[in-house]
């Protein structure tokens, strides 16, 4: 977001001309280099003109409501579910579409509220976010079931043996937050794992930006995302399949999911989303994704373009710089490195003193990094939409100096 | 050491705002671990670090290790200032409860302390041993200092009664009358404050209310006495206690009376019995001008120790000594037995009463460093 004014004009930086060519991001000032979108995109002007018009327009709840702005309300959050289903090509008699806070939320109220006795074992990998590893940890408790952690091979496929996905819950990212590897042979996972009795979750948190034609089609039993890491506000969406949802054994629960309640007891809604929606929910956030997918989807394509060119650009010349160590193989829209002769969290805020900012710290993948390669901090610079050429330049540049001073 | 000095600085600053409230806690976490020996398990000093570097290293990132050997060299300095600090601050207030005085090397200079005459009988100052290369005995009497005035603490929390430690042929200004309460003056005749304290005595009556008598200590100094003819008038004051504890006053200082009171104390007349020689000496050399019109005092600290000696005899004469009486108290004042006397009332200052300062008043059960004003001593049960 832009500094106040007396800031930015102490650091001599100017806001960006309406004609800019970052499209939807005008508001942006020409000195801020963000680089952390695998934490959280930015907003373009469509998503905070749609939230900033229902705050102002018809603020109201959802559900139950009988007045104007109430139906309003429910008639675009429905639209809303309907184009998620829709960006994932995901059918709606097979698929319920929920809402939650974000990703580890809606992992997380999946794989506690998993009947017991269903599923033999949970699998997951090494290579997982804290989202994945952490709550497969306290499901794996819960349930009385091993919990098997595999290695994915260099392309990011899953190294299972067959016998391991027999009943089991799977629990994998698309693509990791730390070097922006897609997860290959993602559909026959989901096939074999469910041929076998298994089901598969996905978490798509970074592959919903990135690479949402490899979620298409790829027949998972639930798949959670983060509105905030595609362009929209704060809020995470799971896709899951009704029967998956119907299954659950509900330990969360409160208004918006039930339709009676007895002395000790109560029917549930018989729309299966509500599982994993009690309470009010975020009616304008969600909203306001339907507007940041109306803008990202049409534009998916050249951005993950242009993206995958300035990931090369980034990519080459972090790789040519002295003193500084890439984690990544290949070059990708996040890419995260350890520098040598300083920390990497003063790297950061010595790069954020020049404007660049990036991300330092292990990411939330202590296992992987920490744990299993023994990497201290990192630095990540992660490309979204609105990032220009100039953008990685700077952070070249600047990166550059540093690594060659320090 | 960068998060304790952070810590106190946020400290200071979360005072005036709330902004910084909510960083104490980082900053307590920290420095209580370093404190404690412990490594600092936040990321509070790197961040304090790095902010402080991070304008270096836009600039010139070569200066980023000078600029961070540095800032760990100032934080260590600022540390030490503060403890060093700290330290000077517990023993500063220490010595102003227990003696009247911030500074016990040279208790004048303490703008804390009443004012008086003081008794630098403090050790070497730090700063001198240092700079004649004695490290170790600059600690060694700093602590030691430090430890006296600690274990002095006592003393000045219980109840004094000034007749323990009045002489025995002690005299009493205006004369002792059964039922008063004593009090006690450590006084030096050259000191202008004790000059004051008398007549702050005449002034709130406080000598018609309490049986008023005194130790002369003369203050000694490492070139002489502070005050050059204060041990000559001690020795006098002395002797003449001496002789007129057997003999009494002469039959003059009855024909006179007590000195009259001077304009400056505008106190009325002591009645009763007569006025010992002794307090008619002090009273004339703390309220009275010779024909010049400068106070006796401050003549009698300019004086050559002759022309000194030469005023006490005429004083005495004046007070209804003959030549014969005047000689025998001259001898007197010269004889070991008055200095033994006088070493003494030293020892009884330095070693029991241990005061630093002149005049000290031991009155109404309390010891009182340095000069008394007029409404505390009207005060004073």
């Amino acid at each position: 977001m832009a500094a106040p004014a007396p800031l930015r004009s102490l650091f001599g930086r100017s806001r960006r001309s309406p004609g800019s060519s970052r499209d939807g991001f005008d508001y942006l000032a020409a000195g801020d280099v963000y680089l952390d979108s695998a934490c959280q995109t930015l907003r373009p002007r469509p998503v905070i003109d749609a939230l900033t018009s229902y705050y102002t327009g018809y603020g109201a709840c959802g559900d139950r409501a009988r007045y104007a702005w109430g139906r309003r309300v429910d008639s675009e959050v429905a639209a809303v579910r309907d184009r998620v289903l829709s960006a994932l090509r995901a059918s709606p008699r097979r698929y319920a579409c929920a809402f939650t806070l974000n990703t580890t939320y809606g992992l997380n109220l999946l794989l506690q509220q998993l009947p017991r006795g269903r599923y033999a074992r949970i699998v997951t990998t090494h290579t997982e976010h804290n989202a994945v590893f952490l709550s497969t940890i306290t499901a794996a408790r819960r349930l009385g079931t091993p919990r098997i952690v595999v290695d994915r091979g260099l392309d990011g496929s899953v190294l299972v043996r067959e016998g391991d996905l027999v009943d089991a819950v799977v629990v994998v990212s698309a693509m990791d937050n730390v070097t922006g590897t897609v997860t290959a042979r993602l559909a026959e996972l989901v096939t074999d794992v469910q041929r076998r009795g298994g089901i598969v979750i996905i978490d798509a948190a970074q592959a919903a930006p990135h690479a949402l034609s490899r979620l298409r089609g790829v027949g998972a039993d639930a798949i959670c995302f983060s509105a905030h890491k595609m362009y929209g506000p704060s809020l995470g969406v799971v896709v899951a399949t009704r029967e998956l949802l119907a299954s659950l054994d509900l330990a969360f629960v409160g208004g918006g999911q039930v339709s009676a309640v007895e002395d000790d007891g109560f029917s549930l809604l018989e729309d299966v989303r509500t599982r994993l929606e009690p309470g009010l929910q975020a009616w304008g956030e969600i909203i306001a994704f339907g507007a940041a997918l109306d803008w990202f989807l049409p534009r998916a394509g050249r951005i993950g373009e242009e993206e995958a060119r300035l990931g090369r650009r980034l990519f080459e010349g972090l790789a040519a710089l002295p003193n500084l160590r890439l984690v990544n193989a290949v070059a990708s829209p996040v890419i995260a490195a350890t520098p040598d002769r300083v920390d990497a969290h003063r790297l950061a805020v010595f790069l954020s003193q020049a404007g660049v900012m990036v991300r330092s710290g292990h990411f939330c993948a202590h296992h992987w990094l920490q744990d299993r390669l023994g990497l201290g901090p990192l630095v990540r610079f992660s490309i979204g939409a609105h990032n220009t050429e100039a953008d990685v330049d700077r952070a070249l540049e600047v990166t550059g100096r540093l690594m060659k001073g320090l | 050491m960068l998060c304790v000095v952070a810590f106190v600085v946020v400290l200071v600053l979360s005072a005036v705002s709330a902004r910084y409230r909510r960083l104490l806690g980082r900053a307590w976490g920290c420095a209580w671990r370093r404190v404690t020996f412990r490594p600092c398990d936040t990321t509070f000093r790197d961040d304090v670090k790095s902010s402080m570097l991070a304008p270096v290293a836009t600039r010139a990132p070569r200066l980023v290790a000078p600029a961070s050997v540095a800032i760990e060299v100032v934080a260590w300095l600022m540390v030490v200032s503060l403890i060093v600090s700290l330290f000077i601050l517990g023993r500063s207030g220490l010595n102003l409860f227990v003696y009247g005085t911030c500074d016990k090397q040279d208790a004048q200079s303490c703008s804390l302390a009443a004012e008086m005459c003081s008794i630098d009988a403090g050790p070497i100052g730090f700063w001198d041993s240092v700079g004649s290369g004695d490290l170790v005995g600059a600690f060694g009497n700093e602590f030691a200092s430090l430890g006296e005035t600690i274990a002095a603490v006592p003393s000045r929390l219980r109840s004094w009664d000034a007749a323990d430690y009045a002489a025995p042929d002690a005299t009493y200004l205006g004369g002792y009358e059964a039922g008063r309460p004593t009090a006690i003056e450590i006084i030096d005749p050259g000191c202008r404050f004790c000059a004051q304290l008398f007549r702050n005595m005449r002034a709130s009556g406080f000598d018609r209310t309490h049986n008023v008598t005194y130790l002369v200590y003369p203050i000694a100094s490492d070139t002489g006495p502070r005050f050059a003819n204060s041990p000559l008038v001690a020795s006098y004051l002395t002797a003449l206690r001496a002789v007129e504890a057997q003999a009494g006053p002469p039959e003059a200082t009855e024909a006179t009376g007590a000195p009259e009171a001077t304009e400056a104390t505008g106190a009325p007349e002591a009645t009763g019995a007569p006025e010992a020689t002794d307090w008619v000496i002090l009273e004339t050399l703390f309220s009275e001008k010779n024909a010049d019109g400068t106070p006796w005092q401050v003549w009698m600290n300019a004086a050559t120790t002759g022309e000194a000696r030469t005023q006490l005899h005429a004083w005495l004469e004046e007070a209804g000594y003959d030549d014969d009486g005047v000689a025998e108290i001259a001898a007197l004042a010269a004889s070991p037995q008055t200095a033994a006397t006088l070493a003494a009332a030293r020892t009884t200052v330095e070693d029991e009463i241990q005061t630093l300062a002149i005049p000290s008043l031991i009155a109404g059960g309390r010891l009182r460093s340095g000069l008394v004003d007029v409404d505390t001593l009207r005060g004073i049960d």
